[in-house]
């Protein structure tokens, strides 16, 4: 079924407003060098996944070198190793893994004092206070440990970067998250695009590829001290995610592409006018 | 296997309630002033018929002009003799009704699941709520949102058994009713489910079985609503809702705003459409983000214990993999009619307020969030090979025992130390203090950043009839719609109000306030007499009793006045 041309025009308008608003940020609010090292390991993920469609024997290849351009990122590649040796287990997946742990040990020193391993005077202070609270020495240690420090920090990032509100809200005004830009990095409203994508990434032709470098990604960017704009680099896995559902909305409710892409592109544009304006 | 659910049940319900019983009334260590203001508003009906203002039996309770809803307050009046005047009264309700929803949830559950379902995901949804820190802290503490959702629940079981037999609509319309004023945001989520429920079962509820009952039903919802729908468009009745929306423009502006932007296209930029959509939306898929259920929790320090969140860790994946699977599964029937109805609806009441995650205002979630774990944790245990299975439910067993004790650390050890004076902490101990002055000597009580007047009458048992003469604020015809304060209160001898040290210096008499109100510096300068330091658990000062000095003071005035002759 051929689509009019203002749906045509509007589906355009509404896939550009979702592709510029991060970058765009990006652009707006950093210096061009710290867009640049926040930018290569993005454009690496999109090589990889064009690899991934073209030649997937080889698709892991461009994320060994993410570390060499950013450091901070050098457990990624062994994490998408691994999990990818789990869903493909075969010679290749076995040499990529090993490669990536090479790389990964090379990188060691850089990555840790920026991860959440290096040290931190105030939260061990806050451990010994707080271990004189408790009835018994075993509780304490239970529950005030110094392992605990890496594990809340880390656990804090990972589900910041698995919340839906980073994304398309930047957090909440009025939540007050340190260290972080709060940038718009998704129009709002392809919330309603996300979430199907989500829901029938199962269906995805790139379902390996978004579930093993999603996670990989998500989780190497959880060691890290500070994850913002670094998470710059989930943003080709997200665009698959955003296109899966749209595609699916597409072909499921085609009566609804007009009125909808009109909504988006109304919020959007305001979206876009006060990212623009905010300078 | 009737008896063994019967008593697997029973332990649920008994680990609940130790859960919640444990130190109740006394953890939280202080008693909040809402809290206070619900037990004295109790007490004042019980002994005078009327609240502290002198209105009789109101239909929402003035207060600090917060108008909180009435059914909690009434529920603590016949705790009243019961227990006297205390913490654990007040929280008591609360407590019983949290317990009961244990069972509730059950045969709820029992009624609506699948028969492949039964009996292990009734068991283990209340197991997961008896254990939960979001439903253990309203249960252990004040909150009406507690007994809101008991009585949700029930009206919603006795809707499910009153589509078989007729009569027991009439009864399901009753607590709906009750349900209705129980809480502030049940304005919206019960009519929302009941429009719901009629919409669906229409034909059944229509038919010559179910129609006499019900329509019993809507006149007697109807003659209890009435004394609600007769305040409903009241300034008071609407205070809370004006006071907190995300549309009202009259105490700030809506989040996002750009107060320095000021070109042409501010309309645009700073839309009211734009900017409440956005916030809306942002507000609502907060209470669905696995960040704030799992990792941050409720921001509020006495709607969350530190260092724990709404659920725990480690029923993040149980949650992502119910969520998907319960999405995708056929046949569940009413289970996921209900459960999808109160997920999606839930949240929207508390997303009409500014804060984002309230846990009060959405606690009615806690049930389909619980009821998707408690299928994500089935789903992944169907999945395991039997020769893991064991060991599964070895993992599970320390998992809770884990959990249990990470209660217990963060409820009872950690809260007590660091949220003492957000639980208003100490007034008891001034309380007795000013309990055992000399006789009539007069008392100032600091009240600029506080209402100490509510925990002192509630602490001092002062008489409510006293209470009522002594101070005025409207009269009962303005009651719901004068929206005066008079924070000045006389408590016999004690008087809440700002300190003057020039005037109140010269009056021998106690002064009561915190360390800013009363500095190390004022009691050198003026030989004020310390009387007792009341300090938080960790030691820092909670509040201080002074005594004046007053033949120092005029002897100070008098020297000075001859200096600068």
């Amino acid at each position: 079924m051929t689509k009019s041309s203002p749906t045509r025009i509007l589906l355009i308008l509404a896939i550009t407003l979702t592709l510029v608003f991060w970058p765009l940020g990006l652009l707006l609010y950093n210096r061009p060098a710290d867009v640049l090292s926040y930018a290569l390991p993005a454009l690496l993920m999109a090589l990889s996944f064009i690899l991934f469609k073209l030649k997937p024997r080889l698709w892991l290849i461009p994320l060994l070198f993410i570390p060499v351009f950013e450091p901070k990122l050098a457990l990624l590649p062994f994490f998408s190793a691994g999990l990818n040796l789990f869903f493909n287990r075969n010679r290749i997946g076995l040499f990529f893994l090993a490669a990536a742990l090479l790389i990964a040990l090379f990188s060691f020193r850089p990555f840790l004092s920026q991860s959440v391993f290096a040290p931190d005077y105030n939260a061990r202070q806050t451990i010994l206070r707080q271990t004189y609270l408790y009835p018994t020495t075993w509780m304490a240690r239970l529950f005030q440990n110094k392992p605990a420090i890496p594990w809340n920090k880390a656990k804090f990032n990972f589900f910041a970067l698995s919340d839906p509100n980073n994304y398309f809200f930047a957090f909440h005004p009025r939540e007050i998250t340190v260290d972080n830009q709060n940038l718009a990095k998704f129009p709002f409203l392809a919330l309603g695009f996300f979430l199907p994508g989500l829901l029938f990434l199962r269906q995805s032709p790139n379902l390996i590829f978004v579930a093993v470098t999603g996670s990989a990604g998500i989780l190497s960017l959880s060691l890290l001290q500070n994850f913002d704009r670094r998470d710059f680099l989930l943003y080709p896995i997200l665009l698959l995610i955003l296109w899966s559902g749209l595609t699916y909305l597409r072909r499921k409710h085609p009566g609804w592409e007009l009125p909808a892409y009109l909504a988006f592109s109304v919020f959007s544009i305001t979206e876009l006018l006060r990212v623009l304006t905010w300078i | 296997m009737k008896h063994f659910t019967l008593i697997i049940l029973t332990l649920i319900t008994l680990l609940g309630t130790f859960i919640r019983i444990y130190q109740l009334g006394k953890a939280p260590a202080g008693l909040y002033i809402d809290e206070a203001g619900q037990g004295y508003s109790a007490y004042s009906l019980l002994k005078t018929g009327r609240d502290e203002f002198g209105q009789p039996f109101p239909f929402a309770f003035r207060s600090f002009t917060d108008f909180k809803t009435p059914v909690y307050v009434y529920l603590i009046v016949p705790l009243i003799p019961i227990f006297d005047l205390t913490a654990l009264t007040v929280r008591f309700p609360s407590f019983i009704f949290s317990v009961l929803t244990f069972p509730l949830l059950y045969l709820l559950l029992k009624k609506i699941s699948p028969q492949k379902f039964q009996p292990t995901l009734p068991l283990l949804a209340p197991f997961l709520l008896a254990i939960s820190p979001w439903h253990t802290l309203f249960g252990r503490t004040n909150f009406e949102c507690n007994v809101a959702l008991f009585l949700l629940l029930l009206a919603v079981y006795l809707f499910y058994l009153g589509l078989e037999k007729g009569w027991i609509l009439t009864l399901s319309a009753l607590f709906f009713a009750l349900a209705l004023p129980a809480y502030h945001s049940q304005r919206f989520l019960v009519p929302a489910v009941v429009s719901i429920l009629l919409c669906r079962f229409r034909k059944t509820l229509f038919a010559p079985l179910c129609r006499r009952s019900l329509l019993a039903g809507a006149v007697l919802a109807l003659l209890i609503t009435l004394p609600t729908i007769s305040v409903a468009a009241t300034p008071g009745f609407l205070m809370r809702a004006s006071g907190l929306n995300i549309f009202s423009r009259a105490s700030h502006q809506p989040a996002w705003y750009k107060e320095t932007y000021s070109a042409s296209l501010d309309s645009l930029v700073n839309s009211s459409w734009f900017l409440s959509t956005k916030e809306f939306l942002s507000l609502y898929f907060s209470y669905h983000s696995p960040r704030y259920m799992f990792n941050l929790g409720d921001y509020g320090p006495r709607s969350s214990f530190p260092s724990l969140s709404t659920f725990f860790v480690w029923q993040f994946p149980f949650y992502l993999l119910g969520l998907y699977l319960f999405l995708k599964e056929k046949g569940l029937g009413e289970l996921k009619f209900f459960t999808l109805l109160l997920l999606i609806l839930a949240p929207v009441p508390a997303a009409l307020t500014r804060d984002p995650y309230s846990t009060i205002r959405a606690l009615p979630l806690v049930i389909p969030q619980i009821i998707i774990i408690s299928f994500g944790l089935l789903k992944a245990y169907a999945y395991l090979k039997p020769i893991w299975k064991r060991a599964a439910l070895a993992v599970f067993a320390l998992l809770i025992i884990h959990s249990l004790l990470n209660l217990y650390s963060s409820a009872i050890i950690l809260n007590e130390y660091y949220r003492a004076e957000e639980w208003d902490y100490g007034w008891k101990d001034v309380a007795n203090v000013l309990k055992n002055r000399p006789a009539n000597l007069p008392v100032v009580v600091d009240n600029v950043r506080d209402e100490p007047y509510i925990v002192l009458l509630f602490f001092l048992k002062h008489d409510p009839a006293a209470f009522q003469r002594e101070n005025f604020e409207v009269s009962n015809s303005e009651y719901y719609t004068n929206m005066t304060r008079q924070r000045d209160k006389k408590i016999g001898s004690i008087t809440t109000r700002a300190i003057v040290w020039e005037k109140d210096l010269l009056v021998d008499q106690y002064l009561v306030g915190d360390q800013l109100a009363i500095s190390d510096d004022q009691i050198r300068n003026h030989k004020l007499t310390p009387i007792k330091d009341v300090l938080y658990p960790d030691k820092g000062t909670a509040f201080r009793i002074i005594r004046t000095n007053p033949s120092y003071e005029l002897e100070q005035r008098r020297l000075r006045q001859e200096r600068n002759k």
